[in-house]
């Protein structure tokens, strides 16, 4: 069959980033993307996953405070602009294909250096993972029993800002902690295409934080990082109103981050630095929490933990000059929902645009040069791609495809 | 020589670029034809009390040739209750036909599948090669008319009844091969009011036939044919039965749309075998058919609402049996063969189609019909069934 498709986007770039929008595809607002699309800062891009053994400067305040011991005491700030392509594709067994392609800016910035005593170092960061509206013209969800093609209208903004600090406590370990403050904030309204009636206008919005603490020990030999996320629950206030039902009602979506340990190491071997990194997303948590509130207000997610694991490879090719590549396995979390054997009601599983909703390989590559005008300077590159079928009997059955493009560049420089 | 900025950029671009094309595939991922969710319709049993209204959808496009009466064929296949003794053509001047009196009906069989089927078979023949219109459909049926009454879908909400119709050299307008073509439609609600869909040029605003469906029965080289654009017509809905062919002055619709209809055809490039089960061969094609009020961009994914669009969609599954085997082992090597070269190397065929509903009556309608055609004479089993693939 043909596919058809076009998108449009509704607003403008006053923010950084729509890239993110693709996220909130998943019309089930339950899902309200607890994974960001794409990490904060080159130095995560281009090792294809968030690392606690890769970050630095500012974007570190996200993945591991540990890491901000390895910055320079003076204040320096760090500003990342690159540009992103998402491309997803949904196919239902009864419907065309939908397929959507955005290209969209991205950016992180902060500051860091030292405060009060030469051993704390500081940070701010603020990482806009998603602003941006997107228009659909027909997605098939599961509505009652039947499926339908909706036509839907997105705007999704969150921005996380990080403040984080870290200590040395010896030469070459240092202990980090910090908060990571997100405010989130979407409108969807959907409508059965060719129906002039919307079936759902909801707004929702609220703040959540979480904590985060690291850990981090140099020397010669190598340097092994880890850091742990806490996880939140996440509730939203706002209305909604669903044709045949209640007018107007509190957003019936329960959302869920889960804990994070986070860990890796690397080991120096003359001019080549090899590094491994590991996440473990306790996603096992969601399962009892997640609610999608639209279709259905049952509680109830397939979802389980998931261990990503990548591996980078640096080499110093000049003294000011450092090129890496990486490789990163990123499984999904999902299982496919629908009526599980241990349940009686229909639980949640994954639906078009969610960034994790697929098993993801990706590889990163990144150039880091020091001392240029820009001050530190680093060129980096991302790709994340991976596919899945749903069966008929998972809660929203289809072919799923998703490959997003980063190239971003970054600049460190004294202030 | 110091390392620039501008050289990582270049050379993570460069990298960038040759590493992150095409993961996303635009193929379809699923063979099966789509048929939007929309579940089969079951078709009520047939009244044998002379009601000019028939229970299905379009039925096979047949040939009758009152010479020979050995190639006589009908082959249709209802899902629901249906018994066959009761089934009956109806031509527009309500005659009631009975296929079971009709040249040839010795060839005729009954198939049953619990009680759920009637299957009527023989031969069956194209559409011409040369000039590309159809002049099959009713032909056999009532002798000589060219048209005839029949309904196109029922729903819950109501009954779309068609002047159904094949090009020929009588009459304006030229059917599309392996397209069914109406005159008119009659839309009877089960509450509201009966409306009558005629159609015009839109140049010469003479009344014209238009391509409604895909023909079942066709190979797909022949159904190729009728890819393409349609119209523009106009639409002109009046209220009540009208005949759309002898309009009286004072008629006058009280709504006119212009319309294209568009037919795009879409081989299926896979073929499967099953030869150790059934030395079955498949091959098979769809055709859309999209009816465009013009002005309005069709819309992605679009069910087949009011005022939208149509997608009809016609499924063609062939069939061979053993004496065929050598030009199933060619088909199987080459891997080319969704067209068939003729009637005589294929031998039955089933099609489903799905058809939606009309946006031209405005309303929204679930058909599922189900055709089956076994040339095969009665020394060979019978593949056809209600899935089509299993005896």
């Amino acid at each position: 069959m043909k596919t058809i498709c076009r998108f449009k986007f509704t607003n403008t770039f006053v923010t950084l980033t729509l890239a993110g929008a693709l996220t909130s595809l998943a019309f089930t607002a339950g899902m309200a993307q607890a994974q960001d699309l794409f990490p904060a800062g080159v130095e995560a891009k281009a090792s294809g996953m968030e690392s606690a053994i890769s970050s630095r400067s500012a974007p570190a305040a996200l993945y591991n405070p540990a890491n901000l011991g390895l910055e320079h005491a003076q204040k320096k700030a760090y500003l990342e602009a690159g540009l992103i392509r998402a491309r997803m594709a949904y196919e239902h067994p009864q419907f065309d294909q939908v397929f959507v392609e955005v290209k969209s800016p991205v950016a992180t910035a902060g500051i860091t250096g030292s405060v009060f005593d030469p051993r704390l170092r500081a940070a701010l960061t603020i990482f806009p993972a998603k602003s941006g509206g997107l228009t659909i013209d027909g997605i098939p969800q599961p509505i009652g029993d039947a499926t339908h093609s909706l036509s839907v209208e997105n705007n999704d903004q969150t921005i996380k800002t990080a403040l984080a600090a870290s200590w040395t406590l010896a030469p070459g370990i240092n202990v980090g902690s910090g908060i990571i403050h997100s405010m989130e904030s979407r409108s969807i309204s959907a409508q059965v295409v060719g129906s002039a009636t919307a079936i759902l206008d909801q707004k929702m919005s609220n703040d959540f934080t979480r904590g985060i603490a690291g850990v981090r020990a140099d020397s010669k030999l190598g340097s092994v990082a880890a850091a742990l996320t806490s996880s939140v629950r996440k509730t939203y206030v706002g209305e909604r109103s669903m044709a045949g039902g209640i007018p107007r009602s509190k957003p019936e979506a329960v959302s869920f981050e889960p804990a994070v340990f986070a860990a890796g190491w690397s080991v120096p071997v003359g001019p080549v630095r090899t590094e491994f990194s590991m996440n473990h997303r306790m996603w096992g948590a969601a399962s009892g929490i997640m609610r999608e509130g639209l279709a259905s207000e049952s509680t109830g997610a397939d979802i389980h933990d998931i261990t990503e694991t990548g591996l980078r490879l640096s080499w110093v090719a000049i003294p000011t000059l450092t090129i890496s590549g990486s490789v990163a396995n990123l499984p999904s979390p999902w299982g496919e929902g629908g009526i599980l054997n241990s349940r009686e009601t229909s639980v949640m599983g994954p639906g078009f645009g969610l960034s994790n909703g697929v098993d993801r390989h990706a590889i990163g590559l990144l150039a880091h040069s020091s001392d240029t005008r820009f001050g530190n300077f680093d060129v980096g590159m991302m790709n994340v791609w991976g596919s899945r079928t749903v069966s008929a009997a998972g809660a929203n059955p289809g072919h799923y495809q998703t490959d997003i493009m980063t190239i971003t560049a970054a600049s460190t420089f004294i202030f | 020589m110091p390392f620039k900025p501008i050289d990582c950029l270049i050379l993570t671009f460069v990298l960038a670029v040759s590493a992150g094309c095409g993961r996303v595939e635009r193929r379809p991922h699923y063979d099966e034809p789509k048929d939007y969710g929309r579940p089969p319709v079951n078709i009520a049993p047939v009244n044998d009390s002379g009601d000019a209204e028939i229970p299905g959808s379009t039925p096979a496009a047949v040939k009758v040739d009152p010479v020979n009466p050995d190639t006589v064929v009908a082959s249709i296949l209802f899902k629901g209750t249906v018994d066959p003794d009761s089934f009956r053509f109806v031509t527009s001047s309500g005659d009631l036909l009975n296929p079971w009196s009709m040249p040839g009906s010795k060839y005729l069989r009954k198939y049953f599948e619990g009680n759920q089927s009637v299957l009527l078979y023989g031969r069956q023949t194209y559409g011409d090669e040369v000039t590309g219109v159809s002049k099959l459909f009713q032909d056999g049926i009532s002798g000589t008319a060219d048209l005839g009454v029949l309904v196109g879908g029922e729903s819950e909400s109501g009954t779309q009844r068609l002047e159904r119709i094949v090009g020929n050299d009588e009459i304006d307008g030229a059917c599309p091969t392996a397209a069914v073509c109406i005159r008119s439609m009659l839309w009877t609600p089960n509450t509201g009011k009966i409306r009558t869909f005629c159609y015009r040029d839109e140049t010469t605003g003479e009344a014209t036939i238009v391509p409604y469906a895909p023909a079942p029965n066709f190979p797909a080289k022949d159904a190729k044919k009728a890819a393409g654009s349609y119209g523009p017509y106009w639409v002109d809905t009046f209220d009540g039965e009208v005949n759309c062919a002898k309009l009286e002055l004072d008629q006058t619709p009280y709504e006119s749309r212009k319309i294209i209809i568009r037919f795009i055809f879409n081989p299926n490039p896979k073929m499967t075998y099953m030869v150790k089960q059934r030395e079955l061969s498949e091959a098979d094609y769809s055709v859309r058919v999209i009816v465009d009020k013009l002005g309005r961009q069709p819309v992605m994914n679009e069910q087949p609402y009011v005022d939208a669009i149509t997608r009809m969609q016609g499924e063609s599954e062939y069939f061979m049996n053993s004496r065929e085997k050598t030009l199933l082992k060619v088909i199987k090597r080459t891997r080319k063969s969704i067209n068939f070269p003729g009637d005589d190397t294929w031998i039955g065929s089933l099609i489903r189609t799905y058809n939606s509903l009309s946006p031209i009556t405005g309303i929204m309608m679930d058909v599922h019909a189900e055709y089956c055609m076994n040339l095969m004479d009665d020394t060979f089993e019978n593949f056809c069934s209600p899935t089509g693939l299993q005896p």
